[in-house]
């Protein structure tokens, strides 16, 4: 039986229009004008106990929204939701007792305190029994590994250390579902990496019902199962992540910085006039080849290089490992393709499809 | 039936419990929050020491040149200890409407909202543990000082007793007036100008600066039955001039602003959060 079922969720915002200029100031003041503006549009999908759903999109797409609606913050325009068998903002704090929410941007731990203090707190408000709290603590305290850090005022802590704590502060009480937004969000890597692993482990360990949202491919790829791609307020793909990440995950952005300048490792090509990689792969007996397929140049200047690789014709690996044997790398970036850049291809392949 | 009827009651015991020492833990935990930026806090006194000088001189002279030893009851020392009380109190409330404007601006709100409890209580907890951070450390700093410039208090026992429970029921309705302009942010794009109107309406007809009788009529009569004077002269005048019949009619005062008070919040915070609008979503 699903966890969560959503159908035909709505929700429509009411925002003032502001005129520009005095006139028009004073024109809105007189005579207000309102606009609406359909956040959500008429949206329907389940999710079953210990699944772990990546709900992604641009900004602006509706993703918070929808969140907000599912842990009973925001009141639906239309529709219908349940969430672990409760109608969310009916029975708001009835729900609360078996859910969390973290959101990335902004934080519940009191900032003046230690972590430690917002734990004991929150014990009190979910009403947990003392002792089995204490022993809540510590599991979790051990899990995030933030023993150094639960007495030190949250001020004084790092993005990644707070996160930590913002974790393990909302897995007090145990939740049957965790929604999180943005989580990862104005994390470094390595901060980014260590919160990926600690969600997982939470659905596995604990058997967790993690509903994530996020516009960072790489939250998607590491954590989650299932995708559901959400823009304009409307789902456009529904799909499991392996296939989504064959299909639209493809392609990575690397950015290097040489210690030599970029042009040595670039050649044009005398058919096209196309700049292209020359190097030796080490795969290849030829001493150097002009690599094409699936790499492109997306930028060159000075000691910089930008190039987009479609990982599906052309494995990351050996060409990085080709790029070491020429010149020495000083720095180097691996990124995943925009969100936008993503939902254009979605929207791309889809039209094909429609009309093919 | 009997059995039911007495597990119900014991069910409602027990919530009522389990709640109590929910808001008691937010308390605690905001004295805590408070005490960790303490000397802040002391920093902002020396201007109650600075009120309390010129105010006294102010008097002094009033009182000189008119050459009389009291005005409408109040002599020069039951003045500036009135004036301590008044300041104590003015002084230590919170930036409550900035508060709970900006978490509905920001969406601060949604961890709260999201969360098995009261968001009206437990804010009210919070303002109480600051507050009650803030009256401690005024009241020893005003009562210092007025010790030193006009001598001992004029306190009698009954005036001290009854000052604690006057003085929560005062805060009780800062804190519904307050809340609820803060939560117009749902509707308004600025709400520091509502603060400002009431808060200015509260100084000057609450009696800050000198006790009601001082005023003219019908400028007295009217500040009497507005509830300002229930904030800041009510709890004041007890506190120096203690009298059984005024303090009854103060608590009556007090308990009916803070009734219909909290009607009004309610139904605001009510239909505030089936049109949240929050932001970054």
């Amino acid at each position: 039986m699903p966890i969560i079922e959503v159908e035909g969720l709505e929700k429509t915002f009411k925002t003032r229009d502001r005129e520009a200029g005095l006139a028009g100031s004073l024109r809105s003041f007189i005579a207000p004008r309102y606009r609406e503006r359909r956040a959500v549009k008429h949206i329907s999908f389940s999710l079953e106990a210990g699944e772990v759903l990546a709900f992604i999109g641009p900004n602006g797409a509706g993703k918070s929204t929808t969140i907000k609606m599912l842990t009973g913050i925001l009141y639906p325009s239309g529709g219908k939701a349940t969430v672990l068998g409760l109608a969310p903002w009916r029975e708001r704090r009835k729900l609360a007792f078996r859910i969390a929410s973290i959101y990335g941007q902004k934080s519940q731990l009191w900032y003046h305190l230690p972590p430690q203090d917002t734990f004991d707190l929150l014990a009190r408000i979910y009403e947990l029994d003392l002792a089995e709290y204490r022993k809540r603590r510590d599991f979790l305290i051990e899990v995030f590994d933030i023993a150094d850090y639960i007495r030190t005022p949250a001020r004084k802590l790092s993005l990644g250390e707070r996160m930590r704590c913002e974790l393990a502060a909302a897995l007090m009480h145990k939740p049957s579902v965790v929604f999180l937004d943005e989580p990862t969000i104005g994390l470094d890597v390595i901060a980014k990496q260590r919160i990926r692993e600690l969600i997982g482990q939470l659905n596995v360990e604990e058997g967790v019902t993690i509903f994530l949202t996020s516009h960072d491919a790489g939250d998607i790829e590491q954590v989650c199962r299932r995708a559901i791609v959400i823009n304009h307020g409307e789902i456009i793909l529904d799909t499991p992540v392996a296939k989504m990440k064959r299909d639209y995950l493809k392609v990575k952005t690397v950015d290097l910085l040489l210690e030599e300048p970029a042009a040595t490792l670039l050649k044009t090509d005398e058919k096209s006039g196309e700049q292209r990689l020359s190097i030796q792969l080490p795969f290849s007996i030829h001493e150097e080849l002009l690599v094409t397929e699936g790499i492109q140049i997306m930028k060159a200047r000075g000691h910089g290089l930008k190039l987009e690789i479609d990982t599906s014709r052309c494995p990351l690996e050996p060409i990085i490992a080709a790029v070491m044997q020429h010149c020495h790398i000083l720095d180097m970036t691996i990124a995943d393709p925009p969100m936008e850049k993503i939902i254009a291809r979605i929207y791309g392949e889809q039209t094909q499809h429609e009309n093919g | 039936m009997n059995i039911i009827v007495a597990d119900h009651r014991q069910s409602i015991r027990q919530r009522v419990s389990l709640s109590l020492r929910k808001y008691t833990a937010v308390l605690r935990v905001s004295v805590a929050n408070n005490l960790a930026y303490i000397m802040e806090v002391v920093f902002r006194t020396i201007f109650l020491v600075v009120f309390i000088y010129v105010f006294e001189q102010l008097w002094k002279t009033t009182f000189a040149v008119r050459g009389i030893t009291a005005l409408d009851g109040f002599d020069i020392n039951t003045m500036i200890w009135y004036l301590a009380a008044t300041e104590t109190l003015a002084l230590s409330l919170p930036q409550l409407t900035r508060l709970v404007d900006e978490e509905v601006r920001s969406g601060q709100l949604a961890y709260l909202l999201g969360r098995p409890c009261s968001y009206v209580l437990y804010h009210f907890a919070q303002y109480l543990g600051e507050r009650l951070v803030r009256l401690v450390l005024n009241s020893a700093v005003a009562f210092t000082i007025a010790l030193i410039f006009v001598g001992p208090p004029p306190f009698t026992w009954m005036g001290l007793l009854a000052w604690p429970l006057v003085v929560f029921l005062a805060a009780s309705i800062e804190y519904v007036v307050y809340f609820s302009i803060g939560l117009l942010a749902f509707w308004t794009e600025e709400t520091t100008p509502f603060f400002l109107i009431v808060n200015r309406l509260a100084l000057v007809l609450g009696g800050v600066l000198a006790p009601l009788e001082v005023l003219p009529q019908p400028i007295r009569g009217i500040a009497l039955l507005l509830p300002f004077s229930a904030i800041l002269y009510g709890p004041a005048r007890t506190l120096v001039h203690f009298q059984l019949l005024p303090f009854c009619w103060l608590l009556l005062q007090q308990v009916i602003t803070i009734a219909i008070g909290s009607l009004l919040l309610f139904a605001l915070y009510r239909m505030a959060t089936r049109q949240v609008n929050i932001n970054g979503g």
